[in-house]
């Protein structure tokens, strides 16, 4: 009867394929470095904020305080399981899988000048949980500011939903047709994180929005600009269910906004995460006994900045001044 | 870890003939045909030794020393922690030191690249360091740093320096006019290192021709050129022992002026099962035994493969 339910359980539970390229090469985020870190970020305030705030959820943590350029984060337990799932299933070992201590983290940023070039000055304080004592590592200080640094460089300043067509280029000249041809390759990134938890179970078929990541140039000419939109869409969402059952995200890409305005089909390997690489269901089990049935698995989070390789379908003639 | 290779004829379309199927048992299963050993390094054999901490200048550029400083870790068994501009570091992990077959062992790798120039030549010089993972004090079990160093110097010579998906077309339309037979053989090597988990279905993979492809004393295929494939029915390991598994379409070659010359090739990856007579003891002993996997499969850099042209088909080569 129990080979029978494990059986059961595991058809329940198919596993999908996980893959996607890290912002800035950081795969695991990892403690680093003492519990403070300042830093100068070449970027406006309001910039390295909206970054900040796409980092957080990378280190588990979530806004608890926002008073504009001060803002103070606590660990989200259920974001954490998520980080902690998908580093285990990628093989990172110990106990607490490439995760540092429970703490808050605190943040402080002002206008300041570096060797005469105008940003940011981010403060970054992380004060572990008194009960922890030494476990968990060192800081979280530097990979916090790590990830923003990253993200703040690596995402547009364009909004790609208001400006589709990217960040606009000095010295446009005379409009002249420049042909795109098929299977041009481009790069786009996830512009916010994606978290299977903030997902209604219905999303499928809902818009999933990125920013390509650098210019398309084709014969000297720019066709797709740095920051335009580039379209996806939900094909599947599932929450977390019990039995160890993981939550799963599918998206499909659909399209890229050229300078000119058009929406040109572009094709990639379609994402398929899931919260966890294996079903763990019959380990809950063994260790847990009915008991496990009630476990809930765990929700899939996708790190902003996440880039995935596209290529454009079919030859597209494109109108630039570029 | 068994690679299968297949091609098919337009004669026989659909139907699939194995031109070559083995078990790895070596380090590292780099190649799907027999002459495999005919390479100008040796990228199977990797083996601990050494300081831990060498220093070497590679005569690659910077992006391209961290790209086969990232390969060659790897190589080792290494997952990638982070892979920045100058630093590359990661830890081994128990997953892929089964499937490359080394030494076990809790080592972490970390590399710091710098732009240089030495005598005359512009590089890369690259600090390895071998530690214990997560910061631990004490020596490492096995030390990586020399046979990263020695994998990375390797894939600098074997595979080109520049990228070859970025690079400018050749213009050949003044050019020779030359047949490529059906079934020319073209061989390939893997740009760079794969494991199951980076492969997804649909993902291309780029490769590079291995060595010039003469055809009346024409170079018709330049050694480096890109070659595409795309992955095809990728499944991870699964439960109940199955191991990972992945189908390699090869699609097509791209000339110097942007030709795309079809090829034929498949190459189906299958990692280990789990055998069925340990599954049956673990059942008799616990329930468990379903969420025991099977074992995944790696491309390394540089492995090679050997492909046929598509049908015959015109090109035109430039006169140099």
């Amino acid at each position: 009867m129990r080979r029978f339910l494990g059986l059961l359980l595991l058809v329940m539970s198919p596993y999908r394929l996980r893959g996607e390229t890290p912002p800035c090469g950081i795969a695991i985020v990892q403690t680093a470095g003492p519990n403070t870190d300042e830093r100068f970020v070449a970027a406006p305030p309001q910039q390295v904020k909206a970054a900040l705030l796409k980092a957080l959820p990378a280190l588990g943590a979530k806004v608890h305080k926002d008073e504009g350029l001060h803002i103070e984060a606590d660990p989200d337990m259920g974001l954490r399981q998520s980080i902690q799932q998908k580093n285990k299933d990628s093989g990172v070992r110990g106990k607490y899988a490439g995760l540092g201590a429970l703490g808050k983290f605190t943040m402080d940023l002002r206008e300041a000048t570096q060797d005469g070039i105008d940003g940011s000055l981010l403060h970054v304080e992380f004060h572990k949980n008194g009960f922890v004592g030494r476990l968990g590592g060192e800081g979280y200080a530097q990979p916090l500011s790590e990830e923003t640094a990253c993200l703040t460089k690596l995402l547009s300043t364009n909004d790609p939903a208001s400006n589709p067509r990217g960040l606009e280029l000095k010295d446009a000249g005379p409009l002249h047709p420049v042909t795109l041809p098929d299977s041009t390759p481009l790069k786009v990134l996830l512009r916010d994180p994606l978290y299977s938890k903030k997902l209604e179970k219905d999303s499928a078929g809902q818009a999933v929005n990125f920013e390509v990541a650098e210019d398309v140039v084709v014969d000297g000419a720019t066709i797709i600009r740095r920051g335009a939109l580039a379209t996806g869409h939900f094909t599947n969402v599932q929450k977390t269910k019990r039995a160890g059952r993981h939550a799963k995200i599918d998206f499909a890409f659909d399209s890229v906004t050229t300078v000119d305005g058009q929406k040109v089909p572009v094709s990639g390997a379609n994402e398929q995460s899931k919260g966890g690489r294996h079903s763990e269901t019959m380990t809950y089990i063994e260790e847990g006994g009915a008991f496990a049935l009630f476990v809930k698995g765990t929700d899939v989070f996708i790190r902003a900045g996440t880039s995935y390789d596209l290529q454009v379908s079919g030859q597209h003639t494109v109108q630039t001044g570029h | 870890m068994t690679f299968k290779f297949l091609a098919s004829t337009p004669s026989k379309r659909g139907i699939k003939l194995a031109l070559a199927t083995f078990v790895c048992v070596a380090a590292i299963c780099a190649a799907v045909s027999a002459d495999a050993a005919t390479q100008a390094c040796a990228i199977h054999e990797i083996s601990p030794g050494g300081d831990p901490v060498v220093t070497r200048f590679l005569p690659a550029p910077l992006p391209r020393a961290r790209e086969v400083i990232a390969d060659a870790m790897q190589a080792t068994g290494v997952l990638l922690f982070k892979d920045t501009e100058q630093v590359v570091e990661g830890e081994r992990a128990v997953e892929r030191i089964q499937v490359l077959r080394l030494p076990r062992g809790d080592e972490a790798i970390r590399a710091m690249l710098t732009a240089v120039i030495q005598d005359g030549q512009a590089g890369t010089r690259v600090l390895v360091e071998t530690l214990r993972r997560s910061n631990k004090k004490g020596a490492p079990k096995h030390v990586w740093s020399t046979a990263v160093l020695d994998q990375a110097a390797c894939l600098v010579s074997l595979l080109s320096l520049d990228d070859p998906l970025h690079r400018a077309k050749i213009a050949a339309a003044d050019g020779a006019e030359i047949l490529v037979a059906d079934s020319t053989p073209v061989p390939v090597r893997s740009r760079h290192f794969f494991f199951n988990t980076d492969l997804k279905t649909n993902k291309s993979i780029p490769f590079e021709t291995a060595e010039d492809v003469v055809i009346d004393d024409s170079t018709a295929i330049p050694a480096g050129s890109l070659v595409t494939a795309s992955v095809e029915q990728a499944s991870d390991i699964g439960e109940y022992g199955r191991g990972a598994k992945a189908q390699l379409r090869f699609k097509y070659v791209v000339l110097p002026d942007g030709t795309q010359l079809p090829l034929r090739g498949i190459v189906d990856l299958q990692g280990k099962n789990e055998n069925k007579a340990t599954l049956a003891a673990f059942a008799v002993i616990r329930l468990g035994v379903l969420s025991i996997t099977g074992a995944g499969f790696a491309i390394p850099a540089g492995a090679l493969f050997h492909l046929e042209v598509d049908g015959e088909q015109k090109i035109r080569v430039s006169r140099e």
